[in-house]
């Protein structure tokens, strides 16, 4: 064992009440103790380490678990060892993926959405129709036409384009709000674990970000898994808790319009070298692209279906009504 | 007692998960639910909580933890919360008491009672305050339960053949009307001698005491129950547990002056604290109490009401006057010290 675990591990004994305790892993640091398994976190950062604990007060409730930090002997959340800090935290291991799970989900972001608010965090400056025109233009003059993927870049262009103005436009009312909806930055599926029929959610140690986009993400990922009607059933769920007001829905939205995956196929244009790779790549941007459009709607219908459809994701190639045509797949 | 179901025991379990408990058996008791694990026995209390009351139960955990009081308080959490906050209902967990004393055995009960009442207060003494609004607060109250009496006697006095209850009541009313007559010239006057308003002392007052919120393991016995408890002028805590032990014990022997002297050893009193507890103790809550049910309620007999009345003025009587004696011999044995201290140090000066 290392002298600077040994160290950690020493003082984790003097302070907390574990009578046991040896290391189940290192990385990320598990032990165990005779009151089960306990994640470690070690922080650098202090004001990070505040922010976490007035976030975690704040969500305290009595529907899910939340990773709180365990008391020391002296009532402290946290022990200081040299330049940082250290908390211990309850590390449940039976997973609680969406699927199977979606009311649970549902009532955890419900809840989210109504106390983890602060002042937002990284909100986009530059807007995405900016980045988007930027791009190609400067795409075209270092010559990036000659690649193998620029045929494709060139043809969703104007697709492209018309979704950045849309996520634009959508954003547009939001950016000057003083409260939003945030999650950690690392928010995702392995955020949450099952226990005693409720979840247990880390907020792990990441920085606060937009919830919304962090959302939204998550909710593409799991498309992306071929999980369609979980997130569809997550949708209806929380359709149920009054989730989806007009500046959640447009966000979300903005999110999935933002062309992220076609900026990115034009950075790759100048890093083809062999037919393969170019081959794999465009497989990957047809495949994200095509989860957007059916993502949004497959949101737009449910939000339909009952009668409160958001801002109105008007998109597409030439400012075509989005549909399942849109799609390059077909 | 009896086991709970499925359902509860998740409920139960995520609260325990907050202290790292895993039950080998539930079952509940009342409202607290008796915990065993491998770790020791737990009782768990459920009950809505407000933030006051939260803060109650901080403040009693901190006295019992720095061992200024004897109290049987919550333990803290792993997150170190002493209170699980539920949407309706709050959770806190307390070590299992093994009671050797029977709920039903309320003399007994009551014997630790006071000593732990007079304990609390003594241990938690602050300093004088004013205490005229108190005074006014008594006038206040005085006059409610005087209100109570003139109403019943006004409808007593206009029946032809009054009720064996109007009749037992209207034999002993001018006893009680006497009596509130002194207790109001007592509190309204809520200046010194001097013209000065008058101070009393002000300690932790538990705030709900009685003989169930006491736990009672063969000699050793501690309050609990604290979140209503604040500070206050605890002459009033005192002298309510009087009142209240008096309508709750009936005609059973009670030792009053043995009750008396528990407390008054445990935090001794001075002669205004005296004062107004002989004074607070004319004019009992139970007796108006019975009067205005008697009023409002048909469901209970004539006889049951006759049968309460005369055991409650009965051991009114005996414990006013137990404590009064006790008082007087203090009084008594305190004089007599005085003046023996007095001759010795005239004899002293005199040789000198």
């Amino acid at each position: 064992m290392n002298p600077e675990l040994a160290r950690l591990l020493s003082a984790l004994q003097a302070n907390y009440f574990f009578g046991q305790m040896r290391v189940a892993k290192e990385d990320p640091l598990i032990i165990e103790t005779e009151r089960g398994l306990k994640r470690i976190r070690i922080w650098e950062n202090e004001a990070l380490l505040k922010l976490h604990l007035k976030w975690r007060e704040r969500l305290v409730n009595d529907r899910f678990f939340i990773d709180r930090m365990y008391v020391t002997r002296s009532g402290l959340p946290s022990i200081r060892i040299g330049h940082y800090s250290v908390t211990c935290h309850d590390a449940p291991s039976n997973s609680a993926n969406l699927e199977g799970n979606e009311v649970l989900w549902a009532d955890l972001l419900a809840y989210l959405h109504r106390y983890s608010r602060d002042v937002p965090v990284g909100d986009i400056t530059v807007s995405a129709s900016t980045r988007v025109h930027t791009m190609y233009e400067q795409a075209k003059q270092m010559g990036y036409e000659k690649s193998g993927t620029w045929k494709m870049v060139s043809a969703c262009f104007s697709s492209a384009s018309a979704r950045a103005n849309e996520a634009d436009r959508l954003r547009d009312s939001y950016q000057h709000r003083n409260s939003a909806f945030l999650l950690p930055d690392d928010f995702s599926r392995g955020s949450c674990t099952a226990l005693f029929d409720t979840l247990f959610f880390e907020l792990g140690q990441s920085r606060p970000s937009d919830g919304c986009r962090s959302l939204a993400r998550f909710c593409l990922n799991e498309c992306m898994g071929q999980r369609e009607q979980t997130v569809r059933k997550l949708f209806q769920e929380l359709m149920v808790r009054d989730f989806f007001d007009q500046e959640t829905s447009d966000l979300m939205q903005a999110e999935w319009l933002e062309p992220d995956e076609w900026l990115s196929l034009v950075e790759s244009c100048d890093r083809m070298g062999q037919e393969q790779d170019a081959e794999a790549t465009l497989n990957s941007f047809k495949q994200l692209w095509d989860r957007k459009v059916q993502l949004i709607n497959l949101f737009e219908s449910v939000l339909s279906q009952s009668g409160e459809a958001g801002g109105g994701a008007e998109f597409g190639a030439d400012g075509q009504q989005s549909n399942q045509s849109n799609t390059l797949s077909l | 007692m009896r086991n709970l179901e499925q359902t509860d025991n998740n409920q139960i379990n995520r609260i325990l998960f907050h202290y790292d408990l895993a039950p080998t058996n539930l079952s509940a008791w009342g409202n607290i639910i008796r915990v065993d694990t491998y770790s020791g026995t737990f009782a768990l209390k459920q009950k809505a909580l407000n933030d006051r009351q939260i803060h109650s139960l901080q403040t009693v955990y901190a006295l019992a933890r720095r061992m200024v009081i004897d109290a049987a308080h919550p333990l803290p959490s792993k997150y170190g919360d002493l209170v699980i906050r539920g949407s309706d209902v709050s959770y806190y967990l307390m070590p299992w008491v093994n009671e050797t004393v029977d709920a039903s055995n309320l003399t007994e009960r009551y014997r630790h009672l006071f000593v732990k009442a007079g304990q609390l207060h003594r241990k938690t003494l602050e300093k004088d305050e004013d205490c005229s609004g108190l005074y006014q607060g008594m006038v206040r109250v005085l006059n409610q339960r005087q209100m109570v009496w003139e109403h019943f006697l006004y409808k007593a006095e206009h029946h032809v053949y009054p009720s064996p209850f109007e009749q037992a009541v209207l034999k002993t009313a001018f006893i009680y009307l006497g009596n509130m007559q002194v207790a109001r010239d007592f509190f309204t006057k809520d200046k010194d001698d001097e013209g000065k308003n008058k101070t009393m002392r002000r300690a932790l007052c538990h705030g709900r005491l009685s003989p169930l919120h006491l736990l009672i393991e063969n000699e050793r016995s501690c309050l609990t129950n604290f979140e209503n408890s604040e500070d206050g002028f605890f002459i009033v805590e005192s002298a309510s547990l009087f009142e209240q032990a008096s309508a709750t014990l009936g005609s059973e022997h009670v030792d009053w002056r043995s009750f008396f002297q528990s407390y008054s050893s445990a935090c001794p009193l001075n002669d205004e604290e005296k004062e107004f507890l002989t004074h607070f103790l004319l004019f009992p809550s139970a007796h108006a109490e019975l009067l205005s049910r008697y009023i409002h309620t048909k469901e209970l007999s004539e006889q049951w009401f006759v049968k309460r009345w005369t055991n409650l003025c009965q051991v009114h009587q005996e414990m006013f006057t137990s404590i009064k004696k006790e008082m007087e011999q203090e009084q008594k044995k305190k004089d007599e010290r005085k003046a023996k201290e007095e001759s010795e140090e005239k004899k002293t000066s005199d040789e000198a």
